[in-house]
């Protein structure tokens, strides 16, 4: 009698439990996005699964071919309070150049354009940074590709920041994002094959998800 | 019909790597032979001139200290030229030494980006192997007698077929470059060929073994083509040191096919390899 009883109580919660839940999934699928304005000051980590380097360029006089780099990592800082200290490092594998045209992609990592093989990495450290609102600024750095630093500028926007409960995975953190882009001459760099085909200005873009490491 | 002219993409192309290379080259060897420069300094005048016109429109990089493997190629072209040059006068097997200490040095030089990346074991096995074969074939075609026309025949067959292996493996680039020297080697050829001695060989074997490199290495061509193109130059090469000092018709002939068999078997390999990659896609 008392075996029954107890067998009768433990179904009754679980079923409790599981009316419960049924109830709450619903409205958690149904939160509707929202970007976070929570303040980005700290040290990041960049969350290579979540960011990416994409470039676009003129291609035989006609049409835009668009590419990305697969692989990027890096780190960077934000103070709002002193944001002429704040640093960005980037590091990008230049093999991880993507076209979505493999044979293209194997030309582009060959010696008429990158050179992969001599220098297989992309690199951007920033030197200083300067506020243009509350959300945006420039971005100034040194730029190192196919081996030849030069001086860029990238005009930076804040998407937003805040704590999120899934990312990273399993327990979440506290995240910030920012997309950045800027235009350069790819013969400044020494990679000037095909003038004729390949127009000569890259508009570069990178769009960063980072891991905050230390406020 | 398909004018060439019309296109300027294959309008350059034929300019640099054909008709300036080959105009250069038939320019510098005819007003050399007006002047009292010998025959030896002619052909290597030519030969530099012819290329490096061609260089200078395709790679336009002279700097010193290069910053690319490319840019190497003028500078170890001059090593190339003078150091076996001056080391003929002390004889012949100073300046064979002078051959494979610069071909041991372009080997490090052109491989250095790479061997920083790897383990030191692999890293010695590379560039052993790499200087090693370009070391053995440049003093294989450099002869103490002359077999010009021949030893200009495989120079030319082996700077042909990498033109062709270059493209097909993904740099017009470097294909351009050993097209122009195939052209200035072919000018040369018709001309009167190189002797064997002549600077000239040195000059076009240090190119040719840079450009080699830079192929298998940076360009990643398939080892089933690179592997017969160096058998070519090996076979033509050793069929040269079998024929008498003073070959006929037959054995000139002999030595060609020695050499261009390996070379077309090199081209299909590389036709193989891009035909393949084509239809993954």
């Amino acid at each position: 009698m008392a075996r029954n009883k107890t067998l009768k109580t433990t179904l009754a919660t679980a079923f409790s439990v599981l009316a419960l839940a049924a109830w709450r999934a619903p409205a958690a699928h149904a939160a509707a996005y929202h970007t976070l304005h929570g303040n980005p000051a700290g040290a990041y980590r960049i969350d290579p699964n979540h960011s990416v380097a994409w470039f676009t360029i003129g291609h035989a006089g006609v049409a835009v071919v668009v590419g990305r780099f697969d692989t990027l990592s890096g780190h960077y800082t934000f103070d709002p309070a002193k944001p002429a200290r704040d640093q960005v490092a980037i590091h990008i594998h230049a093999a991880s150049i993507d076209t979505g045209f493999p044979m293209r992609d194997h030309d582009l990592r060959g010696p008429d354009f990158l050179n992969v093989r001599e220098f297989p990495n992309i690199t951007f450290t920033s030197t200083r940074y300067q506020p243009t609102g509350r959300m945006t600024g420039r971005l100034y750095g040194r730029l190192t590709l196919h081996g030849v630093t030069r001086p860029v500028v990238f005009r930076i926007r804040e998407i937003g920041a805040g704590p999120v409960t899934m990312l990273p995975k399993p327990w979440g953190g506290y995240l910030s994002g920012y997309e950045a882009s800027t235009t350069i001459a790819r013969s400044a760099f020494g990679v000037d094959a095909y003038p004729g085909m390949i127009a000569n200005t890259v508009h570069l873009h990178v769009n960063i998800e980072g891991v905050r490491t230390s406020r | 019909m398909w004018n060439p002219a019309d296109s300027p993409f294959a309008y350059h192309l034929i300019l640099r790597s054909i008709l300036v290379p080959a105009g250069v080259t038939a320019s510098v060897r005819a007003l050399a032979r007006a002047t009292r420069v010998t025959r030896g300094m002619s052909t290597a005048l030519a030969l530099f001139c012819g290329f490096f016109a061609a260089y200078g429109l395709i790679d336009r990089d002279f700097t010193w200290l290069p910053h690319t493997v490319l840019s190497w190629v003028p500078w170890l072209a001059l090593g190339g030229l003078l150091l076996p040059a001056f080391a003929a006068r002390r004889g012949w097997h100073i300046a064979q030494a002078a051959r494979w200490a610069i071909a041991a040095c372009a080997a490090a030089v052109l491989l250095w980006p790479v061997l920083g990346q790897e383990s030191l074991q692999t890293a010695v096995g590379l560039w052993g192997f790499s200087a090693c074969a370009f070391g053995l074939l440049w003093s294989a075609l450099s002869l103490p007698s002359g077999h010009g026309t021949a030893s200009s025949a495989i120079l030319f067959i082996a700077a042909a077929t990498l033109a062709v292996i270059a493209p097909l493996s993904g740099s017009l680039l470097l294909g351009e470059m050993s097209g122009a020297l195939a052209c200035s080697l072919f000018i040369l050829l018709v001309s009167g060929g190189l002797r064997t001695d002549a600077i000239a060989v040195d000059l076009a074997a240090i190119v040719l073994g840079s450009l080699v490199l830079d192929v298998w290495i940076y360009a990643e061509a398939p080892v089933r083509a690179m592997a017969p193109l160096l058998l070519s130059i090996g076979a033509g090469a050793l069929a040269i040191r079998k024929a008498p000092e003073r070959p006929g018709i037959r054995w000139m002939l002999l030595c060609g096919l020695a050499g261009l068999l390996p070379a077309l078997v090199a081209g299909w390999m590389a036709a193989q390899a891009y035909a393949a990659s084509a239809a993954a896609y």
